[in-house]
């Protein structure tokens, strides 16, 4: 199949159009070969996993090579997928495994340090001119709650990311990640206390 | 409820996730605990203000970039596929080739050794007369049998002995004499 012949973003059938799929319907869809459905599929997710991946490394471009291998995997893999399970769980259970996978990488030829994630090149101290208050103090917000989640051990940040960013069930979690109720429920509330240790941290030193 | 329960309990009021007694008994302990209020009221913050973080959107290329890689993956695939038609043309399957080549293999290696080699030493498979060096066949003498048959019927201790078979038990040596009629 050549480049301009994979359907693209914007050109969806008009069935897709006239028709509001499951995602469970999409990816039977897919497994049948309507590509279509793929690429609805990636329109769906691929802002979801951006926000579970990003929050996960603190780093754009790492963040969105998983989700690219996320959605390729999608594209070759497609039947290993069973309707047994929502399409979202196994969706975000390869994106949480590549994750990790790239963590433990990065682990054995290290580029980059742990502290030196997630900023981004954004500068709190020096707010942008253009910005309201109120948005500096997010983008504050935002920048402190990153750094405070690459301190997290990483079963602790997983449940944390799926819980509070992704807003998924504590159920979706579990199997998500494979791990009893129990366990998540006890993760989800531990990170949370880690977090707000930390941030009061930053607060304090912030006041000081 | 004391603070420890109250503390592992916290996320689970948050996300509603507790029963109805446990609510009541979590309440009762936030109104009287100040130093869980104020942990209560910490994990309250941290959940808001992730609430709040704005969302973060792909770059615009990652639709390109992702269709380029597909593009990649089915030139791939393609280039594989079209190395394997000629082997399936005749009928094989790759998965089946090691077993296939060993298989073809073992049976050349025991034609060779029985058509060509010296049969003293080469141990003739199943001891096939035809195959046999010597010309004439031989009948081989029937091994005597030393295990009377009257023994596998109603045999006495000393005949027991003989093919180290246990004694019989006396029922069932009384069943076989009524089966035998002796």
């Amino acid at each position: 199949m050549t480049e301009s012949s994979f359907p693209s973003s914007t050109k969806l059938s008009k069935e897709m159009a006239d028709k509001i799929y499951s995602d469970e319907e999409l990816i039977s869809r897919f497994q049948e070969g309507d590509e279509y459905s793929y690429v609805e599929l990636v329109n769906r997710y691929q802002d979801r996993l951006i926000n579970f991946t990003y929050r996960f490394f603190g780093d754009r471009e790492d963040a969105e090579d998983v989700v690219q291998d996320t959605l390729m995997k999608l594209y070759t893999h497609k039947h290993y997928y069973r309707n047994i399970a929502k399409f979202s769980t196994w969706i975000y259970t390869i994106a949480s495994n590549l994750s990790k996978t790239e963590l433990r990488k990065r682990k054995r030829r290290p580029h980059k340090l742990i502290s030196q994630m997630g900023l981004e090149g954004q500068n709190w101290d020096v707010p942008d001119e253009d910005k309201t208050n109120e948005e500096i103090e997010i983008q504050f917000n935002e920048t402190q709650i990153q750094r405070a989640m690459l301190t997290l051990p990483l079963h602790f940040r997983t449940a944390v990311i799926l819980r509070d960013i992704q807003e998924l069930s504590y159920e979706e979690i579990s199997n998500i990640l494979n791990v009893p109720l129990g366990t998540v429920k006890s993760r989800i509330n531990r990170a949370r206390l880690q977090l707000q240790e930390e941030l009061k941290h930053v607060n304090e030193t912030r006041r000081t | 409820m004391n603070c420890y329960k109250f503390r592992d309990s916290i996320s689970l009021y948050i996300d509603k996730e507790l029963s109805i007694k446990d609510i009541n008994r979590f309440n009762h302990h936030l109104e009287t605990c100040s130093s869980c209020r104020v942990l209560f009221q910490g994990t309250l913050n941290v959940v808001s203000s992730m609430k709040k973080i704005p969302a973060v959107t792909v770059s615009a290329d990652f639709g390109k970039r992702l269709q380029k890689r597909i593009t990649r993956e089915q030139a791939r695939e393609k280039t594989r596929r079209r190395r394997m038609v000629p082997v399936q043309r005749l009928g094989l399957q790759p998965r089946y080739a090691f077993a296939s080549v060993t298989a073809l293999v073992a049976i050349l290696v025991i034609s060779v050794s029985i058509f060509t080699g010296d049969n003293d030493d080469v141990p003739v498979i199943g001891n096939t007369p035809a195959l046999s060096t010597t010309s004439e066949v031989v009948p081989q003498e029937e091994p005597e049998s030393h295990i009377p048959v009257s023994s596998l019927v109603a045999g006495s201790q000393e005949d027991s002995s003989m093919i180290n078979m246990p004694p019989i038990h006396p029922q069932i040596q009384s069943q076989v004499r009524q089966v035998s009629g002796n």
